[in-house]
């Protein structure tokens, strides 16, 4: 049995022991599935880390970097002694190998314009180690390949220029939160990073318009009304910072970073199962029939079958989809492509829209916190813009043709939410919640971006 | 009177077992390097994932774990704290001259740079503020803050690069000690960009001579140069 079966069996026992609500299960998995218990006879393994494109140009080549990291890094069973990409384009009957090649500390491979048609590829990462294990990224022998689509047929359009400090005024703050332990105040100073702050790791709203607030340090989840008042108080379980997400009348959480753990809460805050996040870096964490944790860039996998039982890595693998479709089964996503942002959406009838949005010169595209499809067919896309010395949220309203319809500059988010995807909400009425720094706390501000 | 007492002597008390900690497990020495390259730091980086943090410390027992979960970010006990996990990685020497020194894992030891150090530099130290665009910086260089006075900095090593976000190893906090995360902090408004002075090059310690020298055979594949 090779690393990864042994390891899945080690997971479905913890999986077991989580389901059935077994205390011992419980502590013995959060022990587990930390990554820290290796097989002695095979030693430490790498663990694969990779950023892969979601969109790319046709006729292009495409460079991928993947890099690993292992406990003990001159160990054969964590040298990584070769990696390839097997990339197949669509249409093909086969794969085709791309050695990878190791610069300053990863590997990087460029894959050959010929291998990049109009409809995409697909690819996969095979890994040597020194003790000839070796292993897959995604991981598994049968896990999915990662799908990589094109740009082809996106008509171009321009964000125009605009001043730094044209910055929108919020139309109101619909919550101030200051640091401390009281009903409707969050975090602590003095816990963060070298001693600063540790503020709500993330937040999110209901479709009824409720907001939900992650306050880690206090082990609870707050909830307010959409008007800023406080309604009640759940249990968080004990442990680091969180990003939450909806679903239904509970709530999903994952930790954050490697080793990561998703659960699931009740809307009193019962824990309903405990699920380990295969494999990757997770970022944050969506809710739905099948709760979805993001594992790097473009690549979303599924952690749980139902309520309190747990998925392996290899089945997470095989279910990985580079987004995560809505309650409608609507779409969307982004990618940079070139010098240009590329947004990507299915309008009602399921066709799909886009556009190719070349910025002003200077400005680089930042973090992607959502495309959301719209029912008239277009799309409003919060993404983030910056330069050498600032850094701000572009609200882009596309309409179903791919024309920008509307275009609001909102202020830099809070840094010191510790799931940094998770400080700009969409709300149902079609304004976005943004988290920002306030004085000794935070604040939620209501934009209209529509 | 007796709560203050009594809080002192419990404070007294902690910082005991801290010590113990330490006196018990930082044993590590350190040894002077001839040259030190972004991959050897890349290496070195990695045993501490998933071990403690402690402000102003200290040293790491590599054991896959935090030794001292629930003590205070300075109460003593495992890890270092941000700058000094920089520090440690970047084999720095504590005189603030050029060369380099690796510190063994369990070598109490922070150095003598705040991350108010990283990110405004001064010219005689050994790292320097560079621009924050990716095709400038490369892994094992750093993203640094402080701001608020205080209240919130933070130094973390780039250790994969993104085209929106990037891979960073850094000492994150005390609730979670070393662990490589994605963040965003690279596009964030007032952070600066930090490199060490003087990386050996990838080539060492088989450099071609002065009269074989190709750019190719002192930067295979493109990278390790100095910048």
């Amino acid at each position: 049995m090779g690393s990864h079966g042994k390891s899945a069996v080690r997971r479905r026992w913890i999986g077991a022991g989580l389901a059935a609500g077994s205390l011992l299960g419980a502590i013995l998995g959060a022990g587990l599935l930390t990554g820290a218990v290796s097989d002695p006879t095979i030693g430490p393994r790498p663990t694969v880390l990779h950023a892969a494109p979601a969109l790319v140009r046709a006729g292009v080549p495409v460079d991928l970097t993947l890099s690993s990291f292992c406990r003990e890094p001159e160990a054969p069973s964590c040298h990584v002694t070769k990696a390839v990409a097997e990339v197949t384009p669509a249409g093909a009957p086969g794969a085709t190998t791309i050695e990878g090649r190791r610069v300053e500390g990863v590997v990087r491979f460029r894959i050959p314009a010929e291998l990049v048609p109009p409809d995409g590829f697909t690819y996969r990462f095979v890994v040597d180690t020194g003790d000839g294990q070796g292993l897959t990224y995604p991981p598994g022998a049968t896990s999915a390949p990662i799908r990589v689509l094109t740009t082809e047929g996106l008509p171009g359009t321009t964000l125009a220029s605009f001043r730094w400090t044209d910055r929108a005024k919020p139309v109101e703050t619909v919550i101030r939160l200051a640091m401390g332990s009281g009903p409707a105040q969050v975090g602590v100073d003095g816990i963060g990073d070298e001693g600063g702050a540790s503020g709500p790791s993330s937040f999110d709203v209901t479709p009824g318009g409720t907001i939900l607030v992650a306050d880690w340090v206090h082990q609870r989840v707050l909830r307010f009304s959409e008007t800023g008042t406080i309604l009640s108080s759940t249990p968080l379980p004990p442990g680091g910072p969180v990003d939450i997400a909806v679903n239904g009348s509970g709530l999903v959480a994952t930790t954050l970073g490697t080793d990561a753990e998703a659960f699931e809460l009740s809307a009193s805050g019962r824990v309903l199962g405990r699920y380990p996040v295969g494999y990757g870096v997770t970022s944050r964490i969506v809710g739905g029939v099948l709760p979805r944790v993001r594992v790097g860039s473009a690549q979303w996998i599924p952690v749980r079958a139902a309520p309190g039982a747990p998925l392996t890595a290899e089945v997470q693998a095989q279910a990985q989809t580079a987004t995560v479709p809505l309650v409608d089964g609507s779409i969307g996503l982004s990618d940079v492509v070139g010098d240009r942002l590329a947004i990507v959406w299915t309008r009602p009838d399921g066709s799909r829209a886009g556009a190719l949005l070349r910025l002003p010169e200077g400005v680089q595209p930042g973090a992607d916190y959502f495309v959301r499809p719209l029912p008239d067919g277009g799309a409003l896309a919060v993404q983030g813009l910056w330069d050498e010395t600032h850094f701000a949220i572009a609200a882009v309203v596309f309409d179903a043709a791919g024309t920008v319809r509307r275009f609001t500059l909102l202020p830099e988010p809070t840094t010191r939410m510790a799931a940094p995807f998770s400080t700009v909400r969409f709300e149902p009425g079609g304004a976005v919640l943004l988290a920002r720094d306030a004085g000794d706390g935070m604040r939620l501000d209501r934009f209209g971006v529509m | 009177m007796v709560i203050a007492a009594v809080a002192f002597t419990g404070l007294r008390a902690g910082v005991a077992r801290a010590d113990a900690w330490a006196d018990r497990y930082c044993k590590g020495s350190s040894i002077a390097q001839t040259y030190w390259k972004r991959s050897q730091a890349t290496t070195y980086a990695q045993p501490p994932i998933r071990e403690g943090y402690l402000l102003n410390g200290g040293c790491y027992r590599l054991n896959d774990r935090d030794d001292t979960p629930t003590f205070d970010a300075a109460g003593g006990g495992e890890g270092t704290d941000c700058s000094g996990f920089v520090f440690r990685v970047w084999a720095l020497r504590t005189d603030s001259a050029s060369g380099y020194r690796r510190w063994d894992h369990d070598k109490y030891m922070h150095g003598p740079y705040y991350s108010w150090d990283f990110k405004d530099p001064l010219p005689d130290e050994p790292f320097r503020n560079i621009s924050k665009d990716s095709s400038t910086t490369a892994p094992m260089d750093a993203i640094a803050w402080y701001r608020d006075g205080g209240d919130d900095r933070h130094i973390a090593l780039i250790w994969q690069e993104g085209t929106r976000s990037d891979y960073f190893i850094h000492a994150h906090n005390n609730t979670v000690g070393v662990e490589i995360s994605e963040e965003i902090y690279r596009q964030q408004a007032d952070v600066e960009a930090v490199e060490r002075k003087h990386w050996s090059l990838e080539c060492e310690p088989k450099c071609p001579t002065l009269g074989t020298l190709t750019s190719a055979s002192i930067f295979p594949g493109g990278g390790g140069q100095p910048r």
